[in-house]
């Protein structure tokens, strides 16, 4: 039995997870007084309980109480009541009549063994040990970190703690339990809840034999299937978002308030567990408003969908002084995520740096190169949909998934088409329902090319399925051994074994941080990693490094206030302003800075004192697209006299025009000078060396860089630490660990 | 909340509504965080030297060159040199340490040529000449040779300069020798 343990924690983590979701879920129904067919009941409740799951678990990590008892409590107690009410039970089921029709049978048939087949598949590489890359860099690490603390903390070093975790907080009991794959389990049964809601739809609106086929072709779908077995968290989204439409729909037939309550809820939960799934309430809203005709029902949809909702937007205000973070920060401007940031990122994603739709829909379908693992070539046939416009419910399916796919164009990663995918297939099979052998076929092929061995003949998807790791489930293979297939675990582990407890580590990449269990700061996930990282640059990089010098000269007076604008509109967008020094001259000696100096910049103005530290590799920077009328002030409450000011600033910002101005005696701002001389600057001091000094003034300790990566560094690192002032401390698969110092 | 609102949601919604107007409007102005006025000056950075990397070549265009001039480096600066005396020089404070090369970067300008003709320079190091090199063309030239250890192994300032053989005389004023773009010591080996 107690080799049996290490098996059993994850599905027992799950299984409580799953179970407490449902219970609470079957708890709200009986309250709210809806009754539901036989066949929805669980996905529904299972999907409403786990959105009154993660509130509870929210306030428990608000109030900071989140100690591994209390969050396994919560579910045992909610299973409990749900037990002893009774209102776990299932509804009894409606007599239905025997489907007679050979096609039928047999396509019904085929569902059945495809859907048990990739269940098996699924549940196996679900239960074998987690090292999915998002789940084991940021999903899981987020709530290993609030379980470690007990609540929730700041992380303003990762960007991804600011993203809304109504998903990952379902995950929290099952992981406090069963680690990793515990978490992956929780998710495939979000997947499963997802495939009964569209059958159980279909069945709803008369449509049995499409809902099972849509539901099965959207559970067979690669991407579905990588995603539902890892730590991620989009097949629980899918599950959501379509929760939302179903129970738009079931108040639509019957139009009680208390179905308008799960709305909203869902609605909420869906921006709780992803912003993008909150479109749906668009949706919901337009829909439900359409059909009455009146505000208030709107009105309690939004003020439910506000109670899942707002709380996130709390956290992320207390924590990052930004509701909606990581997006809006122009908006809500703040230190923790720089504009540009936000600017660069969400351009990436719009792309993933391919070329041209053409690339990227072969991606979406069969490549998986750029955009991930594929849907599958079945989805081809996602166009013939459009014919369910003849139909009612055709035309709500299209319209909600139509709403939905706009959200797509913001991520264009596959798995980003998970919550209107069920939308479009149901579309589909409902186009084609009276001709069930044409389903035989498509599921047959679905199910022939989504399996690992075929799978792997047409994909270049770096995350996919590949076989059912039996051993490695039933933990008869170390978890150690299995997750050592993978560079980034084994990378992570480095680090954990070299690095000392407590060091904060500066990783110019990604890292497994779930497995590497220290403070790991990645270069692009928050603005002290990118100004961290901006220092290192600063030391090899003839770009980027302090080699201009501005001089603004002007005849010997006395000044109380300086201040230097930025006048020029850049021609491209990813040229910021920066200064790395700001130095007054008095003839040929600068002026001392002495402590009554007030500092001030706009925009960025939490790291303006970078521009008068002393330091040859620190800069304030805009860290956004430098535009007019940006500036740099300094006052000198004691006065200064002097004749100079030189700005030392970089060679990727050479477009940006800069006048100096003084604020004279009324306290209005007029030109000194707005003709800078150039120069060249040359350091004799070691801009390496002064790099080392400030991560240590940092709090760094250590630095892991890929020896090839070129972009960061990493080959000037490895041909000379000691110019570092690093020493090299491990090194594999091409990495090194770097003590910053000796 | 939710039960609230289960009950409430039987019958008029006017408080929730209400309820959920103030809580965005809340969280909206409540977000617009007031930055600070002003921030005081950091601590200043030590300047940090690496006596084993060390190096400076002065570029005339530097911002600080004037103060490495020691002698016959004219003004004004253009585009990317100075005219330069018979004997330009500069003074480098160097660490004490070994393996650096003096490097000079220069240009014999046609007009220049077709006065001198051929020319000689000499490049100094704290008065011993490193190297003796005829030039034979206009032109653009670099000239750059490992320094003998123990003429600077001590550190302190360090004289470089460079002597040409003939030069362009000029009225009223000091004759040219060269156009100056770079002088100083780079780390070898």
């Amino acid at each position: 039995m107690t080799a049996l343990l290490p098996a059993l924690r994850p599905l027992i983590g799950a299984l409580l997870a799953v179970c407490a979701c449902y219970a609470l879920g079957s708890l709200l129904l009986a309250r709210l007084g809806i009754t539901l067919w036989r066949a929805e009941k669980f996905p529904l409740a299972f999907t409403l309980g786990a959105a009154a799951l993660h509130l509870i678990l929210f306030t428990i990590l608000t109030l900071h109480v989140a100690y591994a008892p209390v969050v396994i409590a919560i579910p045992i107690v909610a299973i409990a009541s749900a037990f002893f009410t009774g209102d776990y039970r299932l509804p009894a089921g409606t007599q239905q009549e025997a489907v007679r029709w050979w096609p039928t049978r047999t396509v019904r048939c085929l569902l059945l063994a495809a859907v048990t087949l990739y269940t098996v598949l699924y549940f196996f590489n679900a239960w074998a040990p987690e090292i999915s890359p998002d789940g084991a860099s940021y999903h899981l690490p987020m709530i290993a970190g609030y379980l470690r603390v007990h609540g929730f903390e700041a992380v303003p070093t990762n960007v991804y703690s600011t993203l809304s975790e109504g998903v990952e907080l379902i995950f929290m009991p099952a992981f406090a339990i069963g680690g990793g794959s515990a978490a992956a389990l929780v998710h495939l049964s979000f997947l499963i809840a997802l495939g009964l809601m569209i059958r159980a739809y279909g069945r709803r609106i008369g449509h049995a034999l499409a809902g099972e086929a849509a539901a099965v072709l959207v559970y067979l779908s690669p991407v579905a299937g990588i995603d539902a077995t890892s730590a991620y968290v989009d097949a629980a989204v899918a599950a959501i978002v379509f929760s939302v439409f179903y129970w738009t729909e079931l108040w639509d037939a019957d139009r009680r308030n208390a179905l308008l309550v799960c709305v909203g809820a869902m609605g909420g939960y869906c921006y709780a567990a992803k912003y993008t799934a909150a479109f749906i309430v668009v949706y919901a809203l337009i829909f439900i408003f359409w059909r009455v005709r009146d505000w208030r029902p709107a009105a309690l949809v939004l003020a439910c969908a506000a109670t899942m909702a707002v709380p996130w937007m709390l956290k992320d205000w207390v924590y990052v002084h930004n509701p909606i973070a990581p997006f809006g920060n122009r908006l809500f401007r703040n230190p923790y995520i720089h504009v540009e940031f936000e600017r660069a990122w969400t351009e990436f994603l719009r792309t993933y740096g391919a070329n041209g739709w053409r690339k990227i829909l072969r991606d979406i379908f069969f490549d998986g190169q750029v955009t991930g693992t594929p849907l599958g070539p079945v989805f081809l046939l996602l166009p013939l949909g459009l014919l369910a416009l003849r139909k009612r419910q055709g035309r709500h399916l299209l319209l909600a998934g139509g709403i939905l796919l706009t959200t797509y164009f913001a991520n264009i990663s596959t798995r980003f088409l998970l919550p209107s995918l069920p939308f479009f297939t149901l579309a589909l099979t409902m186009a084609f329902e009276s001709v069930p052998i044409a389903f035989a076929v498509i599921v047959l092929f679905h199910t022939w090319v989504s399996w690992p061995p075929q799978l792997r003949r047409y994909t270049k998807a770096e995350l996919a399925i590949r076989h059912i790791p039996v051993k490695a489930a039933l933990r008869r293979q170390s978890p150690h051994d299995y997750m050592s297939n993978s560079g980034d675990y084994r990378l992570a582990r480095l680090i954990a074994r070299t690095v000392p407890a407590g060091e904060k580590v500066l990783v110019l990449e990604s890292v497994a941080a779930l497995y590497a269990e220290r403070e790991t700061l990645i270069c692009y996930e928050g603005a002290l990693n990118e100004q961290l990282c901006d220092m290192l640059t600063a030391a090899w990089d003839p770009f980027s490094d302090a080699s201009r010098a501005l001089v603004f000269r002007f005849p010997e007076h006395a000044l109380t206030a300086i201040r230097v604008v930025q006048t020029a509109k850049p021609s491209t967008p990813d040229e910021q302003w920066s200064i790395f020094e700001l130095r007054m001259y008095r003839g040929a000696a600068e002026v001392p800075r002495v402590g009554d100096w007030r500092l001030n910049a706009f925009p960025n103005p939490w790291d303006v004192h970078y521009a008068f530290d002393n330091s040859p590799v620190t800069r304030w920077r805009s860290w956004e697209t430098a535009a007019p009328n940006m500036y740099v002030t300094v006052r000198f409450p004691a006065g200064v006299r002097a004749d100079q000011v030189r700005i030392e600033t970089s060679a990727d910002n050479s477009d940006l025009k800069l006048r100096l101005e003084e604020i004279d005696t009324g306290g209005t701002w007029k030109t000194l000078s707005a003709t800078p001389e150039e120069f060249t600057l040359s350091h004799e001091e070691s801009l390496r060396r002064s790099a080392a000094y400030q991560l240590r003034a940092h709090g760094i300790g250590y630095v892991f860089v890929h020896d090839d990566d070129h972009d960061r560094g990493g080959p000037l690192f490895a041909e000379d630490p000691e110019s570092w002032d690093f020493t090299p401390m491990a090194h594999a698969e091409g990495a090194t660990i770097y003590k910053v110092g000796r | 909340v939710v039960l609230f609102l289960v009950r409430y949601s039987s019958e008029e919604v006017n408080i929730a509504v209400r309820a959920i107007c103030f809580v965005l409007a809340a969280v909206a102005f409540g977000s617009c965080d007031r930055v600070p006025d002003s921030f005081h000056l950091p601590v200043q950075q030590p300047r940090i030297d690496d006596p084993q990397t060390w190096e400076r070549v002065v570029r005339m265009t530097d911002v600080d060159a004037r103060d490495t001039f020691v002698a016959d480096i004219f003004e004004p600066l253009a585009a990317n040199w100075r005219w330069t005396g018979k004997n330009p020089t500069i003074r480098l404070m160097a660490p004490p340490h070994l393996h650096r090369a003096y490097r000079i970067e220069f240009d014999i300008p046609e007009q220049s040529f077709r006065v001198t003709g051929p020319v000689v320079l000499k490049f100094l190091v704290n008065g011993h000449v490193l190297g003796r090199q005829q030039y034979t063309a206009a032109g653009s030239y670099t000239f750059e040779k490992d320094v003998p250890p123990e003429w600077i192994a001590d550190g302190g300032a360090v004289t470089l300069g460079a002597e040409i053989d003939k030069v362009q005389p000029a009225p009223n004023r000091p004759p040219y020798g060269f156009l100056m773009v770079a002088m100083g010591l780079k780390r070898s080996g």
